[in-house]
C-alpha cells in the first residue's frame, strides 16, 4: 500500500525538481501497481478519492469468473509443463470419473486411457510449445477433447491451461449421424436398384402408398397408358379400365389395400392409341417391421396376346375334339351302314353256292367261291372297324377287373383255336386292376389269339405275366411262334397293317390297333420285342385298381 | 314238319328290304315251315292286314309274325304296340328280326311283349340254322293258340 502525500512548496527550481521526482515516483508506483493488477499479484488497492480512502478487491471480479469456472460442464484445469494437475474445477472430475480432490497434484496422464498415454505424452510435449488439441480416452474409456493454452505467470512461472470437453454425447449423436447416413445410402442404393428394375423390365411397374395411391409408375407405365402421375388421377382409377372390369378390379384392390392381401387381377385397360389390351395386374404388399404395410409393389403385363392364344388353344383343342368325335361317328355309321349290303352279298352268294355248287359250270363254283370269301372277310374288316371305332364312343368307366378272370374268359372263348393248335396257354399270377372289362377281354383275346395264329411248326405256348410297375403293371403276353423284324414293330401296331398275306395268316390287320387304342384309353404303353423265328413278347402297360370308390374317366 | 297243327300254318313277315325279304323267303321256304307265306314291306298294310280293313277285309289271321324292327320311321315297335294291345291279335307270337344289337331296341321290344327278339345273321346258314330253331320250337315243340 502507498500512501499519496501532498505537495506544498512553491514553484522554485528546486521545487520543480522535487516535484518531478515525486511524479516519477509516483507514476513508478503506478506502473508497478497497473502490472501487478494484470498479473494477478495484487488482490486490493486502497484509493482516496474525494469522499475518502475506497479499497477496491479484485477479488469481486475475478468473483463471476470463478463461478464460470467452476460450475462449466467443460473440466478446466491448471497443469504444471510436467504435467501434474495444478489445479482443476469439479467437471474435470467429472470427465475424469475421479473426484477432483484426488485429481489434484496427480499426473493428467494417469486418467488417460493406458494405450493412448504415449500419444499424450507427445500431446503434453507440444503444448509446452503452444496451443495443442487432441482427443483421448479417459476414465473408464470416455472419449475428451484437450485443449491448451500457455499461461505465463510471475512467480509461479509457465503453466498449461487446459479446458476439457467430454465427447461422449458428440460422439453417439455423431455415430448416429453415421448410421443414419449409411442407412440413407442404402436405402439410396436400394431405391436405385429398384428404378434400373422397374425400368428395365418389360412389364409395367408401379408402386402405391398403404393407402392404396398410385405414387408411382414406370415409363413403360407412362407410355402405355399416355397419362403422368403428376397430370391425371390414378391413372388406375382413371377410367381407363374398360367398364366392364371397373367393379372387379376396384373391389379387389379395396379388399386387398383393406387386408394385406395379394392383389391379382386380370382386367383390360384402355392403353394411349385407344385400344383396349388385357392386363394381369398384381401386387404384393411390403410389410414393415411393426407389422404395417409400407408400400405396395406392383406390376401389370400385357397378356392380350396370351389370352388370345389360350382362345385359340381351347379353340383348337375343341376342333380336335369334335372331329374325333367326328371321325369316330363316321367309322361308326360307316360300318353299320356297310352291313345292310353286305348282308344281301353274302346271304345270296351263300343261298346261291349251297344251291347251285356243282350244278352249274366248275368255273362257276369257283367264282362264287372267291365271293364268297370276299364277303367273308369284308364282314370281318367291317366288325372289326366297328369294335375300332366304338373303343372310346361305347369305352365304360374303369373299374376293377380282375385280370386273372379275364384271361380265363378268353381262353374259354378261343377254345376251338386253342384246340385246333395244340396250343398251351400259361398264366403268371394277374393282378386287379382298373379297366373296362369287355374291351380288357378284346385286348387278351386278340393278343393271345394271335400268339396262337402266328405259330411255327411246334405247338404253341402262349405265357401271359404281370411285373409291378409304378402306379401300375406291365403286362406280357409272350410266345414262341414266327416272331416279327424290327423294323416292322411298330408298323403292326396301326390300322390295317398286315405282314402277311390272307393264304399265310388270315386276320384283318386292325387287330393289334384296337388292342393299341384299348390299352391308351386305359392310359397305358403298348410295344413289342421280337426275334424272327424266336417268338414275339407283346408289353403293355395298364393302371392299378382304382382306389375305393370306383373307376374314373 | 308240321306237328299237330290241324290247319296250315300262316306265317306273316313284315320286312321292308327286299333283298332280306327274299332271303327270308328262300329260307323260310327251305325249312319248309309254313304252308301259307305272307310278306309284307310296311308298316301301315301290316296294320291293314292284321285289321283286315280294305282289301284284306278276308285276310287270314296269321300264327306267327317275324318283324323286323326297322320299318321305316321306327314303325316296327308300332306294329307291335298295335298287335300287343289288340284283344283279337295280342296272342299271336312275334318274333323280332332286327339288325340292330342296341341294349335299348331289345328292352324296349321286350317291354312291348315281343315274344323274343333275334338279330339278323349274316350269312344264310346261320339263317337257316335260326329258322329250323324257330320251326322246332314255335311250330312243333309249343301249342299255339287255337285260330278263333
Amino acid at each position: 500500500m502507498a500512501e499519496r502525500k501532498s505537495a506544498k512548496t512553491a514553484n522554485t527550481p528546486r521545487t520543480l525538481r522535487q516535484e518531478n521526482e515525486e511524479l516519477k515516483a509516483r507514476l513508478a508506483e503506478a506502473e508497478d501497481t497497473l502490472r501487478a493488477l494484470r498479473i494477478g499479484e495484487v488482490d486490493a488497492i486502497v484509493v482516496s478519492g474525494p469522499a475518502g480512502p475506497a479499497v477496491f478487491t479484485l477479488r469481486g471480479a475475478e468473483h463471476a469468473y470463478r463461478v464460470i469456472v467452476e460450475t462449466m460442464t467443460e473440466g478446466a484445469a491448471t497443469i504444471s509443463l510436467g504435467g501434474t494437475v495444478l489445479y482443476g474445477n469439479p467437471s474435470l472430475g467429472r470427465i475424469l470419473e475421479t473426484p477432483v480432490g484426488a485429481v489434484m497434484s496427480r499426473p493428467l496422464a494417469d486418467f488417460v486411457a493406458a494405450g493412448e498415454r504415449r500419444k499424450f505424452a507427445d500431446f503434453l510435449k507440444r503444448a509446452r510449445s503452444g496451443p495443442a488439441r487432441g482427443r483421448f480416452l479417459v476414465g473408464d474409456c470416455r472419449p475428451a477433447y484437450f485443449s491448451t493454452t500457455l499461461l505465463q505467470q510471475a512467480e509461479e512461472g509457465t503453466r498449461i491451461c487446459l479446458v476439457v470437453t467430454d465427447l461422449t454425447e458428440h460422439e453417439a449423436a455423431l455415430d448416429q449421424l453415421r448410421e443414419a447416413q449409411a442407412e440413407k445410402e442404402i436405402l439410396q442404393k436400394s431405391e436405385e436398384r429398384f428404378r434400373l428394375l422397374a425400368e428395365g423390365i418389360p412389364q409395367i411397374v408401379w408402386t402405391a402408398s398403404p393407402d392404396g395411391t398410385l405414387d408411382y409408375y414406370n415409363k413403360r407405365g407412362v407410355k402405355f397408358s399416355g397419362i403422368h402421375l403428376e397430370e391425371g388421377p390414378d391413372w388406375m382409377w382413371s377410367g381407363i379400365v374398360h367398364p366392364d372390369d371397373w367393379e372387379k378390379a376396384k373391389a379387389a384392390w379395396q379388399r386387398s389395400v383393406a387386408e394385406g392381401l395379394p392383389y391379382e387381377v386380370e382386367h383390360r385397360l384402355r392403353r394411349a392409341d385407344g385400344e383396349y389390351r388385357w392386363l394381369l395386374t398384381r401386387a404384393l404388399p411390403l410389410i414393415g417391421e411393426d407389422g404395417r404395410i409400407v408400400k405396395w409393389y406392383g406390376t401389370a403385363t400385357d397378356i392380350t396376346e396370351t389370352k388370345r392364344k389360350q382362345e385359340e388353344l381351347a379353340q383348337l383343342a375343341e376342333r380336335l375334339a369334335s372331329s374325333n368325335r367326328e371321325l369316330e361317328r363316321f367309322a361308326y355309321v360307316a360300318s353299320h351302314d356297310l352291313q345292310e349290303p353286305l348282308r344281301s352279298v353274302t346271304g345270296f352268294l351263300g343261298l346261291l353256292k349251297r344251291r347251285y355248287q356243282g350244278k352249274l359250270s366248275p368255273e362257276a363254283d369257283e367264282f362264287i367261291e372267291f365271293a364268297v370269301a370276299g364277303a367273308s372277310r369284308m364282314q370281318e374288316l367291317i366288325l372289326d372297324l366297328l369294335r375300332y371305332s366304338r373303343v372310346e364312343s361305347q369305352g365304360k368307366p374303369l373299374t376293377a377287373v380282375d385280370s386273372g378272370k379275364t384271361l380265363a374268359q378268353v381262353v374259354v372263348n378261343l377254345q376251338s383255336a386253342i384246340e385246333e393248335a395244340g396250343a398251351k396257354v400259361e398264366a403268371g399270377t394277374l393282378p386287379v386292376i382298373a379297366g373296362d372289362d369287355s374291351q380288357l377281354v378284346q385286348l387278351f383275346q386278340n393278343l393271345v389269339g394271335n400268339a396262337v395264329k402266328f405259330r411255327r411248326d411246334e405247338p404253341p405256348l402262349v405265357r401271359v405275366s404281370a411285373e409291378r410297375q409304378e402306379g401300375g403293371w406291365r403286362f406280357a403276353v409272350a410266345d414262341n411262334g414266327i416272331g416279327i423284324k424290327p423294323e416292322f414293330r411298330e408298323r403292326i401296331l396301326q390300322v390295317f397293317q398286315r405282314l402277311h398275306t390272307q393264304q399265310e395268316y388270315p386276320g384283318t390287320g386292325i387287330g393289334l390297333a384296337i388292342c393299341k387304342k384299348i390299352v391308351e384309353r386305359h392310359g397305358g404303353r403298348i410295344w413289342v420285342e421280337s426275334q424272327p423265328g424266336q417268338g414275339t413278347t407283346v408289353y403293355f402297360t395298364l393302371p392299378d385298381r382304382p382306389a375305393a370308390g370306383g373307376g374314373s374317366r | 314238319m308240321k306237328g299237330e297243327q290241324s290247319s296250315a300254318v300262316h306265317l306273316l313277315l313284315v320286312e321292308d328290304n327286299p333283298a332280306d325279304a327274299r332271303i327270308t323267303l328262300e329260307a323260310i321256304k327251305e325249312v319248309g315251315m309254313a304252308e301259307k307265306i305272307t310278306i309284307l314291306h310296311s308298316a301301315e298294310v301290316a296294320e291293314q292286314f292284321l285289321r283286315r280293313r280294305g282289301r284284306y277285309a278276308d285276310a287270314e289271321r296269321p300264327d306267327l309274325v317275324l318283324l323286323d324292327l326297322n320299318l321305316p320311321g321306327r314303325a316296327g315297335l308300332e306294329i307291335l304296340a298295335m298287335i300287343k294291345k289288340d284283344p283279337a291279335l295280342v296272342a299271336i307270337p312275334v318274333i323280332i328280326l332286327s339288325t340292330s344289337h342296341a341294349e335299348q331296341d331289345v328292352r324296349d321290344s321286350y317291354a312291348m311283349h315281343a315274344n323274343c327278339y333275334i338279330v339278323k345273321p349274316l350269312s344264310y346258314e346261320r339263317l337257316l340254322e335260326i329258322l329250323i330253331k324257330i320251326n322246332e320250337f314255335w311250330l312243333e315243340m309249343v301249342k299255339l293258340p287255337p285260330k278263333g
